[in-house]
């Protein structure tokens, strides 16, 4: 095959084109510490990227889904703790009051700390966090309890999405935790308190029973907001690792292995270096130059 | 034989010597010219004469002047462009779509459409919380215009195609003008003499013949005359009486297309830059900017279908989250046309387009463009209306056979995609499964959770994949179709330089091989004169006798 000095000189701008092409992708890679900079560097690695990608932002969402139900029930649960505190109060003042050592005056002034307590409970259960009655089930901008201690709300449990296919509930209608009117819990503690202010030992005596039950329901009440709370623990430590795992597995397939790339850079330096010099050599050099 | 006769001969030498010089130095000047075929001196011996019986030379006769060339890499440097043109219009198209839907630099929809959902989720945990709802504005309306984003620049790109093809078109124009004049040369040098006399002016043909395969595909052949003949699509481009151009203009498609004396001939390119326009243009179309609209309009479809049962804070209900889907149509007949078309219910929507084909005057049969099924047949009565598949069509005039009408609620529904709600509407927003006016349940989120789970389900519109699913595919296509045209585009360059590697073999000139022959032409050169300058001392030596 003859070969021209225009042969020579396309071949060489040729080779120098193509490392310098390679070198600026090697370098872009650098720069931008992916390997993937566009769909078509790597079409089924991008696809995994992508999917991983969707995959962290589900996660990420579930996530935030899950700090929120852990507020709202936290506060839930501070809630519940006041109430017991209140409630354990109201029976031991019930409990001296049942005493025949009792006067009229006596049970009188317990009456009044009975009254606090009472209001002490319809404020929790009227609470409100973020602005929302957060007894009142889906009715949460109406107050959960009227004066009658009549619940006004409805039995609609905010479900939050908590991962692909799992959902929990974010409140506890007023209902299930106070009862309503009369036989709620603060109904209770206002029977307490007219029996006292009546001077009733009687009615003093059956309200610890009653007292004792709604104590129970209170410790249902938070050993069911225990149990989500736990199980939010959970699943947030469980979306954590995969959250983790899933964000190896995208850097794997995405992230610049940045050693192997400069490394890469240098041999294509060293080629591009001995191209320009044996091309320096070559096209500079014809029979010309020795017809002297 | 005579003295004089060996002046002849040095002369001879002399001659022919300057003859291969010029032929030398020619090369040299044209090293560096592109398609330029290295010429040769070919010397050959003058006729003898016969003196007493012997005979004896006189010297160097005619110098032939031989053109290096062959055909037949010359016809495959014209296939190997034709491709190369090709793989080079695909690309430069697909590396703009490529562009567009590039989720490695988190450009295209996969942002905006997590967030979306994202926000439908933070208004399900807070149902009646008012930045709640108004972030979900903001991230619909955000999912709206990054649609509208990159169907701007999807439109664009493919504008762009159009103006490249009517740019070839003129280029082409150019070149089979310049072909046309270098034929006639051509044919007035050679006429009565051998082909290869104007093998000048044929290097330069050969080399528009190249440039015009990297523009198009062609066939063409050389006449008697020494002139080619180029044909496309039946159509000839150049011929024995000169050339004639192309023109293109926009169809009611939208298209560019390209006629050759009022015949449309688009469809029949296939290679060079002009195919691979046509190509990427319908890849474009078909693909990418159809799987784009398909996945809006179901997003829209699917938001509003569920939307619209549920109950905002204000009690309304019935209320599109997105704006309703539209029906596109289009005529293609003489004297029917449709009145209305509009979408009947929107959940009976496939997403598909139809025809709908005439028969004869008085029946009609509507086919699925997607499927090619017959979906229904009918008789046709003007301004009755024709429902199919949620969509409601009425067709007015008097279309005759063979007259069609597109209907589409793909084509516009990128232009119509907007939220539905305002700022100030954020109570319409749909969270609730009960009417909140009556029950006061202002914190039912049940519908946005329903909403929120459309994010993970099959749509069966998509071919029960999911929104992310569908738009992870659209990517996947783009970018198998893009690395594809690199590669062909690497492949067809590489071929096609070591198709030139050979032409240059042949046709190429080596400054070394010319040097070579320069100083073998000097020294003939010389020696000539000296011939003479003996022959002259000689006579000089009997004239003083």
């Amino acid at each position: 095959m003859r070969i021209t000095s225009f042969t020579m000189f396309n071949q060489l701008t040729r080779s120098l084109t193509e490392n310098l092409r390679y070198m600026s992708r090697m370098s872009n890679m650098l720069a931008t510490q992916k390997k993937i900079n566009n769909p078509s560097d790597d079409v089924s690695g991008m696809m995994k990227v992508m999917d991983y990608k969707v995959s962290i932002n589900e996660l990420e969402q579930y996530k935030r889904n899950i700090d929120e139900a852990y507020e709202q029930l936290s506060y839930a649960e501070t809630a519940m703790t006041s109430v017991t505190n209140a409630l354990t109060r109201a029976e031991e003042l019930a409990n001296q009051a049942s005493s025949g050592t009792q006067n009229a005056d006596t049970r009188a002034s317990m009456a009044g700390e009975v009254a606090n307590l009472r209001d002490e409970i319809m404020s929790v259960a009227n609470g409100k966090f973020r602005n929302k009655y957060i007894f009142s089930g889906f009715k949460n901008d109406t107050q959960s309890f009227d004066a009658g201690f009549n619940y006004q709300g409805d039995s609609g449990e905010v479900n939050v999405m908590i991962d692909r296919s799992a959902t929990m509930a974010i409140n506890i209608p007023g209902d299930q935790v106070y009862g309503s009117g009369a036989t709620s819990i603060m109904g209770i503690l206002d029977t307490l308190y007219n029996d006292l202010m009546a001077n009733n030992q009687a009615g003093a005596q059956a309200a610890i029973e009653d007292i004792d039950s709604a104590l129970d329901q209170i410790a249902n009440v938070r050993a069911d907001i225990g149990a989500r709370l736990n199980h939010l623990d959970d699943r947030k430590i469980n979306l954590d690792d995969r959250d983790f795992t899933l964000k190896a597995y995208l850097s794997e397939i995405e992230d610049t292995d940045i050693a192997s790339t400069i490394s890469e850079i240098s041999k294509t330096e060293v080629a591009l270096q001995s191209l320009r010099q044996s091309g320096a050599e070559v096209l500079s050099q014809s029979l010309l130059d020795f017809l002297r | 034989m005579s003295l004089s006769g060996l002046f002849d001969i040095g002369k001879s030498a002399i001659f022919a010597s300057q003859t291969a010089l010029n032929v030398v130095s020619n090369n040299i000047a044209n090293v560096n010219t592109p398609g330029y075929s290295r010429h040769e001196a070919i010397l050959e011996v003058a006729n003898p004469v016969q003196v007493k019986g012997d005979y004896i030379g006189r010297g160097v006769g005619n110098v032939d002047i031989r053109r290096h060339y062959d055909n037949f890499i010359h016809l495959q440097i014209i296939g190997q462009n034709q491709s190369y043109g090709r793989s080079f219009a695909l690309e430069r198209g697909l590396s703009h779509i490529e562009q567009i839907f590039n989720e490695a630099k988190n450009l295209g929809l996969g942002n905006s459409l997590k967030e979306y959902f994202n926000t439908w989720q933070k208004v399900a945990n807070n149902a009646n919380s008012l930045p709640e709802r108004t972030e979900l504005l903001q991230s619909g309306n955000a999912l709206v215009q990054t649609a509208k984003q990159m169907e701007g620049d999807i439109l664009d790109t493919l504008k762009e195609i159009d103006d490249d093809i009517s740019n070839v078109v003129r280029d082409v124009n150019s070149l089979t003008t310049s072909i046309a004049a270098l034929n006639e040369k051509i044919s007035q040098l050679e006429a009565g003499l051998s082909t290869d006399k104007a093998s000048y002016f044929r290097d330069q043909r050969d080399s528009k013949l190249n440039e015009l395969a990297e523009l198009m595909d062609y066939t063409w052949y050389e006449d008697n005359n020494g002139r080619v003949e180029i044909l496309v699509g039946g159509e000839s481009l150049v011929n024995s009486k000169g050339a004639y151009s192309l023109s293109t203009q926009i169809d009611i498609d939208g298209h560019r297309n390209i006629y050759a004396r009022g015949k449309d001939i688009s469809s029949v390119f296939q290679k060079g830059q002009l195919g691979g326009f046509f190509d990427v243009r319908s890849d474009i179309e078909t693909n990418a900017l159809h799987d784009l609209r398909k996945l809006i309009a179901s997003i829209a479809k699917e938001t509003n279908i569920l939307h619209s049962a549920g109950y905002g804070l204000d009690g309304s209900t019935n209320n599109n989250f997105f704006n309703a889907l539209q029906v596109y149509s289009s005529d293609n007949s003489a004297s029917g046309y449709i009145s209305s078309a509009v979408v009947g219910n929107a959940a009976s929507l496939t997403l598909d387009e139809y025809e709908i084909n005439f028969v004869d005057a008085a029946n009609y049969e509507v086919y699925n463009l997607q499927t090619g099924a017959l979906v229904i047949s009918g008789a046709y009565t003007a301004g009755n209306t024709i429902s199919f598949e949620g969509i409601d069509v009425v067709i007015d005039g008097s279309p005759a056979a063979n007259d069609s009408f597109l209907i589409s609620p793909l084509t516009d529904v990128i232009e119509n995609f907007g939220v539905a709600i305002s700022s100030s509407e954020t109570d319409k927003i749909a969270a609730s499964d009960t009417d909140v006016s009556i029950t006061g349940e202002k914190g039912n989120n049940v519908n946005a959770l329903g909403i929120v789970s459309l994010y993970q389900s099959g749509i069966s519109d998509l071919s029960d994949a999911t929104f992310e699913g569908y738009y992870h595919g659209i990517v996947a296509d783009v970018g198998i179709m893009s690395k594809a045209a690199l590669d062909s585009l690497a492949y067809d360059d590489n071929l096609r330089f070591e198709l030139e590697k050979k032409r240059d073999a042949v046709s190429g000139v080596s400054l070394d091989e010319e040097a070579a022959n320069l100083i073998r032409y000097q020294r003939m050169y010389e020696a000539g004169a000296r011939i003479i300058k003996i022959t002259d001392e000689l006579m000089e030596m009997i004239i003083n006798l």
